[in-house]
């Protein structure tokens, strides 16, 4: 991921960044710049996480400029509608539909979890770049360098708060960041560079 | 992109009509959201003039629904609610009766489309239909029941289940969702989806259970009638005595009860509260229903009941006093839903925002509900060799 390349995320991918519990310092780590579209801040806002409100939880976000809502142009809407309305079983809902859209009308990449919208993404829309949430931890630990302490933190509370789920592809990097893999921490962070006092 | 190629004008507009209807959005409201006039809405709403993008997005959000609901082909629209708004079982309290059929068309519409997702066969009703005989209703109904017990093989003994009796045996959808106290329970039935059963999830189960049954009576003698079945008050039809009865005689088998009465007074020489309650507790119906249906096969006398209530009968004391714990705490969803819906998600024939929308439920819900359901998968099959 290039400094300052863009990406838009999805209602699923911004539901774990705010079950991290650290969204801001997410979003500030992620070497890309990410925005996302008012009907996925629209849904978000009405799933609770780990009982809080998210309007809460949004709000630093968007106010803070950490996050930009992008709002679909009259080609991008058309092209949203398309896809909410297109023949079973590849419609989408309207988050996933709008971020697809938006991330063809800039010519940019997306950041999307779901399977179907993913699927969709590569049979209709394969020039654009499609990350995972996962990706996003990973793009701020490989590049970012981000403390491991703290992608595992994150990754720990999105599961036990969010959900998120671990596609299979990835398993093998989360277990190895969280330590379920047998290599000692310690050693894990000898390896980036990172040096522990005894 | 041009929505006719799509969708058709009237479609369309019928489904905004009734997006509209159920947000209890005027059309006044909705034109000024849209800056148009009154007359605009109307014309969308009946096809002659072509919504724009623009303005369904607004409307959508307008109305609480998404763009893929009003928009998707899979999308099942069928009216319930006029059936309620015409029968005197809405009695005066048509708003209420209307909102709760409202849901009920919800949930129906929804389990159809997800079974059409999935390819799952449309269900046959393969039961008969009888007329109320207006002489000798409560033995007709007593018998009905009798056959129903014998056509299902399920003998005499207490029902373990009788609302995946309904799903599974009878074809019957039936939801749970919590309605405004007054309401049991609603019953429709649909040529596009077959019969569907709406339960009060506030009610106790017990009453859940009775309800369930009084439902299934409407099945069997008026299905093309709606049911509201309301609690208490006022004087109550030939049909709704006739589902009284039947539900009292479907869950409580006159054989069965006399029997377990003669043993209780055999063993402990009479017949208390306390005995009441364990008997209610062993055919899972409330102490009142059991009472009743005792004075009803004349095994205590008429009026017992109101008079256990006028002397202060208290169920949590009588349940204390028998040494069970009395729950109220009723633990009903919506599994058959639930599992439709993550089945569609996991080929990819739904998305995680799809299933929400469909469940009305937030997003975590959801997660929560595919781990659950998924564990269930990933633990294997049971095997039954040891």
């Amino acid at each position: 991921m290039a400094r300052d390349e863009l990406f838009v995320i999805d209602a699923s991918v911004l539901i774990n960044i705010l079950g991290a519990g650290a969204p801001c310092e997410i979003i500030q780590g992620v070497p890309g710049r990410l925005v996302t579209t008012p009907q996925v801040t629209r849904e978000v806002r009405r799933s609770p996480v780990d009982g809080i409100e998210t309007p809460g939880l949004l709000l630093p976000l968007l106010e803070g400029g950490y996050l930009q809502e992008v709002i679909l142009d009259e080609a991008a809407m058309n092209l949203m509608l398309e896809l909410v309305s297109a023949p079973s079983p590849d419609d989408l809902d309207d988050g996933e539909a709008s971020v697809i859209a938006c991330a063809a009308s800039l010519g940019c990449g997306l950041v999307i979890d779901e399977r179907k919208g993913r699927r969709i993404c590569r049979e209709q829309f394969a020039h654009l770049p499609v990350l995972c949430t996962l990706e996003l931890f990973k793009a701020c630990f490989d590049e970012a360098k981000v403390e491991i302490q703290k992608v595992r933190e994150w990754i720990g509370k999105a599961r036990s708060t969010a959900k998120m789920r671990i596609p299979f592809e990835h398993k093998a990097w989360v277990d190895w960041i969280l330590g379920h893999d047998g290599v000692p921490v310690q050693a894990r962070q000898r390896d980036k560079g990172f040096i522990t006092q005894p | 992109m041009n929505l006719v190629d799509r969708i058709k004008p009237s479609e369309l507009g019928s489904r905004l009509k009734a997006a509209r209807i159920t947000a209890r959005v005027t059309q006044e409201t909705a034109a000024s959201a849209l800056g148009v006039a009154r007359t605009t809405i109307v014309a969308i709403e009946n096809g002659d003039r072509q919504v724009r993008p623009a303005e369904l997005e607004k409307l959508a959000e307008l109305y609480g629904v998404s763009l893929n609901s009003l928009l998707r082909e899979s999308a099942v629209h069928f009216d319930l609610v006029p059936q309620f708004r015409r029968s005197s079982t809405a009695r005066n309290d048509q708003d209420v009766a209307q909102a709760s059929a409202r849901e009920l068309q919800r949930l129906a519409a929804i389990s159809v489309e997800l079974e059409q997702l999935l390819g799952i066969p449309k269900r046959k009703i393969d039961l008969p239909e009888y007329r109320i005989n207006k002489i000798s209703w409560s033995e007709q109904a007593e018998d009905i029941a009798g056959e129903l017990r014998k056509r299902l093989g399920i003998g005499v003994s207490p029902l373990v289940d009788i609302f995946v009796m309904a799903e599974a045996e009878l074809g019957v959808r039936v939801f749970f969702r919590k309605l405004p106290s007054k309401i049991a329970g609603l019953f429709a039935f649909h040529s596009d989806v077959g019969a569907c059963v709406l339960i009060n999830s506030v009610h106790r189960r017990d009453r859940c259970r009775w309800t369930c049954a009084h439902e299934i009576a409407h099945l069997l003698t008026n299905r093309d009638a709606v049911d509201v079945a309301w609690l208490g008050g006022e004087e109550r039809g030939l049909d709704e005595r006739f589902a009284d009865r039947f539900a009292s005689a479907l869950l409580m088998p006159a054989s069965t009860v006399r029997l377990k009465f003669a043993e209780t007074l055999e063993e402990h020489g009479r017949f208390s509260p306390k005995h009441l309650f364990v008997l209610s507790r062993w055919f899972n119906v409330s102490m009142e229903a059991m009472c009743r249906r005792l004075e009803q096969l004349t095994l205590l006398q008429a009026g017992t009941y109101d008079s256990l209530k006028d002397r202060g009968l208290s169920v949590s004391a009588v349940a204390e006093a028998s040494g069970a714990i009395e729950s109220d705490e009723l633990a009903l969803s919506l599994p058959r839903l639930a599992t439709l819906a993550v089945r569609a998600w996991e080929r990819d024939l739904l998305t995680e925002g799809q299933v929400c929308d469909l469940l009305d439920m937030d997003r975590i819900a959801v997660r929560k509900l595919f781990e659950a359901l998924q564990s269930y998968e990933e633990s294997g099959a049971l095997n039954g060799q040891g």
